[in-house]
């Protein structure tokens, strides 16, 4: 995995937000792994 | 070019029903709404996924997701792009994924936006499904943030 900046720009009316956030770039098959995974979990039960 | 008056006729039985204006098509928001827009530009290498947090919602607030414009550099493969909303409590939730070329432009219908509460995490993941080189991705999401 690799955590890389990225450039976004963010409209609320009339304020204009540019700035750097953090992403995460990882191999396709490393992430589609970890997305079976993720669509396996269940809801909490409260 | 000089002044152009014209004589409108009013409305009524045997009258025209249009006059010599432009009316345009207009949303206008309601007292407490405004436009939201996000875009992100961003390489992705050859074979990746990047995962882009786009937008937690801040409390008392909404907002109301109408459209996503989503593009790439790679005019020789099909590209994809997924995109997931976080509810605590509930397992993230994909809500789209698209398979593009080029361009894709995703519209919601007016009676069948995304709303995302406060506390929701809108997370979008754009593939490069080139295994060769590295593309340059964009992302635009469209809607209005309302408070409440």
């Amino acid at each position: 995995m690799n955590t890389k900046e990225v450039f976004v720009t963010i409209v609320e009316g009339n304020k204009v937000t540019k700035k750097t956030i953090k992403a995460e770039e990882k191999p396709i098959k490393q992430f589609e792994q970890e997305r079976k995974e993720r669509q396996k979990k269940k809801p909490k039960r409260k | 070019m000089g002044r152009r008056e014209f004589v409108v006729p009013g409305k009524g039985a045997g009258k025209p029903d249009f006059y010599r204006t432009q009316i345009p098509a207009r949303t206008i928001l309601g007292s407490g709404q405004q436009n939201w827009y996000f875009m992100v530009t961003t390489p992705i290498a050859a074979g990746s996924v990047i995962t882009v947090p786009v937008v937690t919602i801040p409390p008392h607030s909404r907002i109301y997701i109408g459209s996503a414009i989503i593009c790439c550099d790679d005019y020789e493969n099909w590209q994809r792009v997924l995109w997931s909303i976080k509810v605590p409590g509930i397992p993230e939730l994909e809500i789209g994924d698209v398979r593009y070329l080029v361009f894709e432009n995703v519209l919601y219908p007016d009676t069948g936006v995304i709303i995302l509460e406060a506390g929701y995490a809108l997370t979008l993941y754009g593939y490069n499904l080139d295994s060769e080189d590295s593309h340059e991705f964009s992302g635009q999401i469209l809607g209005t943030m309302e408070q409440v």
